[in-house]
């Protein structure tokens, strides 16, 4: 079963696009919520 | 095979994850706070000039009439700290959103120039790091607060590792007969935020603004 199009050009921008979605995910919402969980709280 | 590979991928991508997690905390908050420092440095600066006298509640330092604000908060005092290079803008309130702009005053603690300790919590990871090396200060160590209303220049007394929610220590150092002091609060070790590392300043000279 082929999931990814065939043409070669639409394959590239699809995996772009997971790539920079995925970049973005983590970006905004991961690691900030990772920063001042578990490694930025210098107040007491 | 297949199994393996996939397995290896995996890794992979979780290692760059991982990388990218350490770019956003070491160059991603910094270039925020830096851009912010910066107007907030300008701001401070140009308060300073017009003579600009800080708001009694909060110690921000207003600008001139028509000059107009390159940042969306104001500055309460320039913070200097000649051993480990810091040159910072601290602004009122501590929390992680303010503490994105640089070093926090603890609003529960007297402004700069007011009787008993004054408490300023800053980062040691990422979004500038102001507090990275304080760890490196020792007695006798200088801390220069510039305000609206003068120059403090602090004399580092002790230090101490507590954890988190030990507020007591914002009272200021026990041992000390100052009635006038500057408690600086931040993370520590260095990149986690298990515990606090607190360094005691008393006040040795106050030279109000002409």
């Amino acid at each position: 079963m082929r999931i990814l199009p065939k043409h070669r050009g639409q394959r590239i921008a699809i995996k772009l696009a997971l790539v920079l979605g995925y970049a973005a995910i983590l970006w905004f919402w991961v690691f900030p919520w990772l920063d001042r969980t578990y490694i930025n709280r210098p107040a007491l | 095979m297949k199994a393996l590979r996939a397995t290896g991928s995996t890794f992979i991508f979780l290692g760059l994850s991982i990388l990218f997690f350490v770019l956003y905390e070491l160059v991603g908050t910094s270039a925020i706070t830096k851009a912010r420092q910066s107007d907030l440095q300008a701001d401070f600066s140009l308060a300073l000039e017009g003579g600009a006298l800080p708001d009694p509640f909060t110690g921000e330092l207003p600008l001139p009439q028509a000059s107009k604000p390159r940042s969306a908060i104001r500055g309460i005092a320039r913070l200097r700290i000649p051993k480990i290079g810091v040159n910072v803008i601290v602004v009122e309130g501590i929390t992680l959103e303010r503490l994105a702009y640089g070093p926090g005053h603890y609003p529960s603690t007297p402004n700069f120039g007011e009787k008993g300790a004054v408490g300023v919590a800053g980062h040691r990871t990422g979004w500038g790091a102001p507090f990275f090396n304080v760890d490196r200060l020792r007695p006798g160590d200088q801390v220069i607060a510039e305000t609206g209303n003068a120059t403090y220049t602090y004399r580092m007394t002790t230090s101490r590792v507590v954890s988190p929610g030990h507020s007591e220590v914002l009272d200021g150092n026990p041992n000390s007969r100052a009635e006038f002091q500057l408690v600086l609060t931040t993370c520590t070790p260095k990149f986690t935020a298990r515990d606090r590392l607190i360094l005691f300043f008393d006040l040795v000279s106050e030279v109000p603004r002409a």
